[in-house]
């Protein structure tokens, strides 16, 4: 029967252990940084999936004093096959002693049984110091694989390589604070390899990873179509007096309108950085760059709006879509003229269509008064711009390992391409969805299947941006 | 054994499932993180089914929570009560219309285009406004007119009895309808769609119950008594056979749907000519002649059946489906299921750390201010732990010190005797050689602590960390944020005579 395999990691102080595990278990919270001994006391993750658990990883505190450490455990040897004991009663014998307490914390769950991750720094030389410790984890016996972790510029990522590879039978490179999800995955199944028994347990754990990123996809994609959804229905009401002047309110309902947009995209912001568990994301420290600007800001629009060219065909696509169900309604006998010249009427719309973003509609009310009605928006530009924004922030955040911290800088300047504008039909598909969405109401079986069908656009969209 | 998983929601589940979600709303974060963590550990997340994940999440909550398990029971109590009540009133009504339909005193015969009129055709009108009623709203809204019939036959409809008979009702069934004709008021553009499914269905329920009650009850009245069916009419040619002729491609016509399987269905030419009566001859049948005009008791029997019940059937089935698709649709847009479902999915997988990360207990560091002290000449330097730099280089740069290296793969006992010979120095200033890029560590800090109790005070020892930027010179200085880490560290042994320098200048300083 399969076990929970538990899988130490140890090393050098500042190499990244830490780091390691923060990006492989998702956990923002763990202490890192430059100054040495940040970690000083083992620490569980567990790997429960629906309750049942998998693995555990183990991040430890660096060696302090190895020299020493093997220096007794050579003195108390008496032949090679009792060196996983002498490594086992050193740690009982200096348990108390607070000398070796960074080195009792390393070895005590390999003792126990773990497997051995040892984890060095790619960016630095390969250097005497390191062989007391490599030593004592061969005696430890425990099936061992090592990981270079370059933080920095990888100078010396071979040099390294070629040195672990005398130690442990497998050697792996990662850059764990950029990792991208599947290279952890792969890091994973290589942690399982280590011993027949842990192959089963790390299996199950990757699918079920696997499966939880492709549902945390699911749940953003979904996330970022309500967003869309809600902004595009939205509207701004206030019941005003028969002889109220309505041109008193109009600047606080636009104002409240923009105002409402706003919280509705960093409302999305917030569920799509918590799917992927980072609730605490400092909002100061990370830099969103192009995220940054409003939303309804000209930049904004200008980044990631479409050209003139695919709003004609936007409009043409929403304009005809309209036109299609009057066609639908009359059996054909329109001879098409309704797609037709809805589609017409569209393409003109978005090739003259203007930057407001909402209209005032005042409405007279049966029992009298009036009602002003700021919105929904029918611009066409607007879902796209929303849209892209969003995809953008879920590709940044859904990249970010859990080992960064600081600030989120965008790197790459191709992602701000918008997504929309690319030639292959989304355009066009986005367009008639928007006009579904507009045209129908919230909770009815159009809406919740013109939902789906924004969910899937995205989906698409987000994996091609990630 | 556990139930399989559900993804169709039934209305009571919609009742609850809105119950359970905004009583959720109301919990407090860690209360909710808990239970989440408890329902995530059963959830099959892997279907991407947003309803069946709902409806799954509904019967841990109910399992859970005493409150929402016991409006689910009512809600289903009360709706089956109203099924239930809608079906006997169509009974009712169906044994009335039949007996009415079916009167006969003795004197003359069933008019059986009569019993049609009243059990099949106009039933049957009814379909009119079925089909405007269930027409998709957005082709409704276009076509001129059939909106405000939809609304109209809506309005009509026998579904429209329900609420009547909820006034009946005990009150705690009551109350949990309450609920649904609440959030059918105040949520109307999510439960539009749901509210028209559900009225639809209960129509054509009530419809359903009627058109079959008729054809049992016509059924009884065939086997229980006496008919003799006739037909009758005041627009007559003035020939009796062309008007036979007539009725009788008439009803061949009707019967075409089963006239190939029972061609005893549908009646003869001679059998209509001998129904014709008229009120005013009456005439008394004779025990043959009424056997015979029973005969068209499978006509009508059929006619019912494939008239009255069979497009019943069939628009029963309509509006179950689009019920169906409704309640989806309302559970899939319920206000917070998604976050919900987030919540669900991300308590599935649990990777973080149980406990707490330990805080250093305070260190008691003895942090003092270097002494004004000059390099002088060094006399001595160390490479500690094999600093990338021969010897050749080293004495370049020093040319009068001696060179030694300790740490690294030096044992313990060497740098113990290389301590102990630098004890008996001239007291000059001792300068070692560090990696900038490597953290100090703790052995590191006992070399430079037994160092120290080895020379007494003051000669002044310098830690130099060396970089590994190899453009910078011979030298090459560490990063600032290393000699930072150096510093810090060193500073936390209190001793006034040791400093580290950032570069061979401050060496020599």
């Amino acid at each position: 029967m399969s076990t929970a395999p538990t899988f130490a990691l140890v090393g050098h102080p500042n190499k990244g252990k830490s780091s390691l595990v923060s990006t492989l278990a998702r956990d923002a919270s763990v202490r890192v940084g430059p100054e040495p001994g940040t970690t000083i006391q083992a620490r569980e993750f567990p790997l429960r999936i629906g309750g049942q658990l998998l693995y555990t990883l183990v991040d430890t505190p660096g060696f302090q004093r190895a020299r020493a450490a093997l220096e007794w455990m050579k003195q108390h040897e008496t032949d090679a096959g009792s060196r996983a004991g002498v490594v086992a009663r050193f740690v009982e014998v200096h348990a108390p002693d607070e000398r070796f307490r960074h080195e009792c914390e390393l070895l005590r769950p390999l003792v126990a049984g773990a497997g051995l991750i040892y984890v060095v720094d790619g960016a630095t030389p390969y250097g005497s110091e390191y062989d007391a410790e490599m030593e004592i984890l061969r005696w430890t016996g425990q099936p061992s694989l090592a990981v270079i972790n370059p933080i920095g510029a990888p100078r010396f990522v071979e040099p390294w390589r070629g040195a672990l590879e005398q130690f442990f039978r497998v050697v792996r490179v990662l850059d764990v604070l950029e990792a991208p999800f599947d290279r952890q995955i792969d890091l994973l199944r290589a942690f399982g390899q280590l011993r027949d028994g842990w192959r089963d347990s790390v299996d199950t754990a990757v699918v079920a990873l696997v499966n939880h990123r492709a549902q945390q996809a699911d749940d953003a994609a979904r996330g970022i179509a309500e967003l869309v959804s809600s902004a595009l229905t939205h509207r701004e009401i206030k019941d005003i007096g028969r002889h109220d002047d309505p041109t008193h309110h109009t600047a606080a309902l636009e104002q409240d309108y923009r105002g409402r947009l706003r919280q509705l995209e960093n409302k999305a912001r917030r569920e799509v950085e918590g799917i992927y568990g980072f609730d605490d994301l400092d909002r100061e420290e990370v830099d969103m760059t192009v995220l940054d600007t409003d939303l309804l800001s000209q930049e904004s629009w200008l980044v990631f709006g479409l050209q003139k060219r695919d709003l004609v065909v936007a409009g043409a696509t929403g304009g005809a879509l309209v036109g299609g169900v009057v066609d639908v309604s009359l059996l054909g006998a329109s001879f098409l003229a309704g797609s037709l010249v809805g589609g017409l009427v569209g393409g003109a719309l978005g090739y003259f269509s203007s930057d407001r973003l909402a209209e005032l509609k005042m409405l007279n009310q049966p029992m009298g008064g009036r009602r002003l009605r700021y919105g929904p928006t029918r611009n066409l530009q607007f879902p796209f711009v929303l849209l892209n924004r969003a995809v953008l922030h879920h590709a940044m955040v859904a990249g970010r390992t859990h080992a960064q911290r600081g600030r989120l800088i965008l790197t790459q300047e191709g992602k701000v391409v918008p997504i929309a504008t690319q030639s292959d039909g989304s355009t066009k598909q986005l367009s008639a969805v928007f006009t579904r969405l507009r045209r129908t109401d919230p909770g009815s079986t159009s809406w919740v299947a013109a939902l789906a069908e924004l969910t899937q656009i995205v989906a698409d969209l987000m994996s091609r941006e990630t | 054994m556990p139930s399989p998983p559900r993804s169709q929601p039934e209305i009571a589940d919609i009742l609850a499932l809105a119950s359970a979600l905004e009583g959720e709303a109301q919990r407090g974060s860690r209360e909710r993180a808990l239970r989440d963590k408890r329902f995530a550990a059963s959830l099959e997340t892997a279907t991407g089914d947003r309803c069946g994940q709902a409806l799954a999440w509904l019967d841990a909550v109910e399992a859970d929570d005493e409150a929402v398990g016991r409006l689910h029971q009512q809600a289903e109590t009360a709706l089956h009560v109203t099924e239930l009540g809608l079906v006997a009133l169509a009974i009712l009504l169906g044994v009335g219309a039949t007996l009415g339909a079916f009167y006969f005193d003795g004197s003359g015969r069933v008019n059986a285009v009569s019993v049609l009129a009243v059990l099949v055709v106009l039933p049957g009108l009814f379909l009119i406004p079925f089909s405007f009623a269930a027409l998709p709203e957005r082709i409704a809204q276009r076509l001129p007119g059939v909106r405000l019939a939809a609304l109209l036959s809506r309005g009509g409809g026998a579904g429209r009895l329900a609420p009547l008979l909820w006034r009946v009702f005990p009150r705690e069934l009551r109350d949990s309808l309450a609920l649904l004709s609440g959030r059918l008021t105040r949520h109307q553009s999510l439960y539009a769609g749901l509210q028209k499914g559900m009225i639809l269905r209960w129509s054509q329920l009530f419809a359903l119950s009627f058109q079959l009650t008729v054809l049992i009850a016509c059924l009884g009245l065939v086997v229980f008594s006496d008919l003799a069916f006739g037909w009758s009419t005041t627009l007559t040619s003035g020939d009796a056979a062309l008007d036979a002729y007539r009725v009788h491609r008439v009803t061949s016509a009707i019967a075409w749907p089963w006239s190939g399987v029972l061609p005893d269905a549908r009646p003869s030419l001679a059998l209509i000519g001998e129904s014709r009566y008229f009120r005013v001859v009456a005439d008394s049948l004779s025990l043959t002649q009424a056997a015979r005009l029973g005969g068209w008791w499978q006509f009508v029997v059929l006619t019912i059946g494939v008239y009255g019940l069979l497009p019943r059937l069939i628009t029963l089935g309509f509006a179950r489906f689009r019920l169906r698709a409704s309640s989806r649709a309302v559970v899939s847009a319920s206000p917070g299921l998604s976050a919900l479902l987030r919540r669900l999915h991300r308590a599935r997988v649990e990777s973080i750390a149980v406990e707490p990360e330990a805080n250093e207990a305070a260190v008691k560091t003895e942090r003092a201010q270097p002494s004004a002290m000059g390099g002088g000449h060094i006399q001595v330097v160390l490479n500690w732990s094999g600093v990338p730099l021969d010897h050749t280089e080293i004495t370049q740069l020093f040319p009068q010190a001696s060179i030694h290296a300790a740490g690294g793969t030096a044992t313990l006992a060497a740098d113990k005797t290389l301590v102990e010979q630098l004890g008996c120095g001239t007291g000059e200033p001792i300068l070692i050689l560090v990696k900038g890029w490597e953290p100090p560590l703790m052995e590191f800090m006992d070399f430079l602590a037994s160092l120290r109790r080895a020379l007494g005070q003051p000669p002044p020892i310098i830690v130099l960390p060396v970089g590994l930027d190899e453009t910078t010179g011979e030298l090459p200085p560490a990063s600032v944020d290393q000699l930072k880490r150096w510093r810090n560290k060193v500073a936390e042994i209190g001793d006034p005579w040791l400093r580290v320098a950032s570069n061979l200048e401050e060496v020599q300083s």
